[in-house]
């Protein structure tokens, strides 16, 4: 092996990518040539210089507020809308908006498989829009029923529990009650409207999930 | 927050291989828009980090093709290792050095050289990404390494 070829293998080599032959070749010719030695020494240093080199720092300045004034300039791509649905803009916004809201909250709480207390669970359908809501609106005593007694045994402040995540929970069912409503309302106009439902069924799992969430908190205590 | 857990990782990355500490900042602010666009295609099959890290090397990667496209090799505006300087080391001229003579790498070597000997992508990987072959990054990464001893013997 010469020089030359030495030079070329010298990456392959120090990245363990050579078969074991011509390692032991290439070795047999550093143990005899100083300057090749001297290189493959060199780019070994450079190696173990750069793999320590920090991978962790914060820049100068916070980019955040940046950041965040470009997100509402994000493009999303939007369904040409008929003019009868402009009409469904403000209602669904509204209520889109509570929803988006709670998504960065809801991370923060542990995820919960469970129904939480005794509500049933219910499946919201664009395609049957009558049995959904029938079935929604029955669950609805229940629900009310799950989140005061939750609220209830959070309240009560037992030892253990983190006063920001009660904080947290009533925050983020306040805001889903509150988007619930204006579906629902919307829906009265609207009746049968698959974007609503669809809603509906996305602000119904959201607030199981903090109610899940709540209980398994207590339930760990 | 995503961007509060994130950017300590994903800014060293922009500023390495982009070499300008003012495009650094815009880059990261691209990428955490991006991921802000993208974040429904997030299905979970690989960690955060990993998906965050492979959008943040194609953001950077497309924006410096581009960028190099406009105009060759613009001058730096802003020395990239004002920010090295706070991370804080043991040999910290050593490591300023380092910082200064990768910045002043030609882009595609810089790209691979950090990918694969600081970040540990492998060649398939780092090909995979810039859409060249494995040869071609071996090459670069070769000439990376042969550029940079040459720099830091001086």
């Amino acid at each position: 092996m010469n020089c030359r070829r030495v030079s070329r293998l010298t990456d392959d080599y120090l990245d363990c990518l050579l078969p074991p032959r011509r390692s032991a070749r290439l070795e047999a010719h550093l143990s005899a040539c100083p300057a090749c030695r001297r290189v493959v020494q060199e780019t070994a240093k450079l190696r173990a210089r750069l793999a320590a080199l920090p991978r962790s720092f914060a820049p100068q300045r916070d980019l955040w507020d940046d950041i965040r004034n470009r997100l509402p300039a994000r493009k999303v791509h939007r369904p040409h809308l008929r003019p009868m649905r402009l009409r469904l803009l403000v209602p669904l916004g509204a209520a889109a908006c509570a929803l988006s809201l709670l998504l960065f909250a809801l991370f923060s709480l542990p995820p919960s498989g469970r129904t939480p207390l005794a509500v049933r669970p219910v499946v919201i359908s664009a395609d049957h829009p009558a049995a959904s809501l029938r079935d929604f609106r029955a669950i609805e005593t229940d629900y009310r029923q799950a989140r005061e007694t939750l609220l209830s045994a959070l309240d009560s402040g037992p030892e253990g529990i983190d006063p920001r995540l009660v904080e947290l929970v009533k925050t983020n069912l306040e805001t889903i009650d509150r988007a619930v409503r204006e579906i629902e309302s919307a829906l009265k106009k609207y009746p049968g409207e698959k974007e609503l439902l669809r809603l509906l069924a996305v602000a119904n799992s959201r607030r199981l999930d903090v109610l899940a969430a709540a209980q398994k908190q207590l339930m760990d205590l | 927050m995503i961007y509060k857990q994130y950017v300590n990782r994903i800014y060293p990355l922009a500023l390495r291989m982009s070499g300008d500490r003012v495009r650094a900042e815009e880059l990261t602010q691209d990428i955490f828009v991006r991921a802000w666009e993208k974040i429904g295609l997030f299905r979970g099959e690989s960690s955060f980090y990993t998906w965050l890290y492979r959008l943040a090397v194609n953001v950077i990667l497309q924006s410096e093709r581009s960028r190099k496209r406009r105009s060759r090799r613009e001058p730096a505006c802003s020395d990239p290792v004002e920010n090295f300087a706070a991370a804080g080391d043991d040999s910290l001229d050593a490591r300023i050095d380092l910082e200064r003579a990768i910045s002043r790498l030609p882009a595609g070597a810089r790209s691979v050289l950090l990918l694969h000997d600081l970040e540990g992508l492998t060649h398939r990987e780092i090909a995979r990404l810039t859409g060249t072959t494995v040869g071609a990054c071996k090459a670069q990464l070769h000439r990376a390494r042969r550029l940079l001893r040459g720099e830091l013997e001086r």
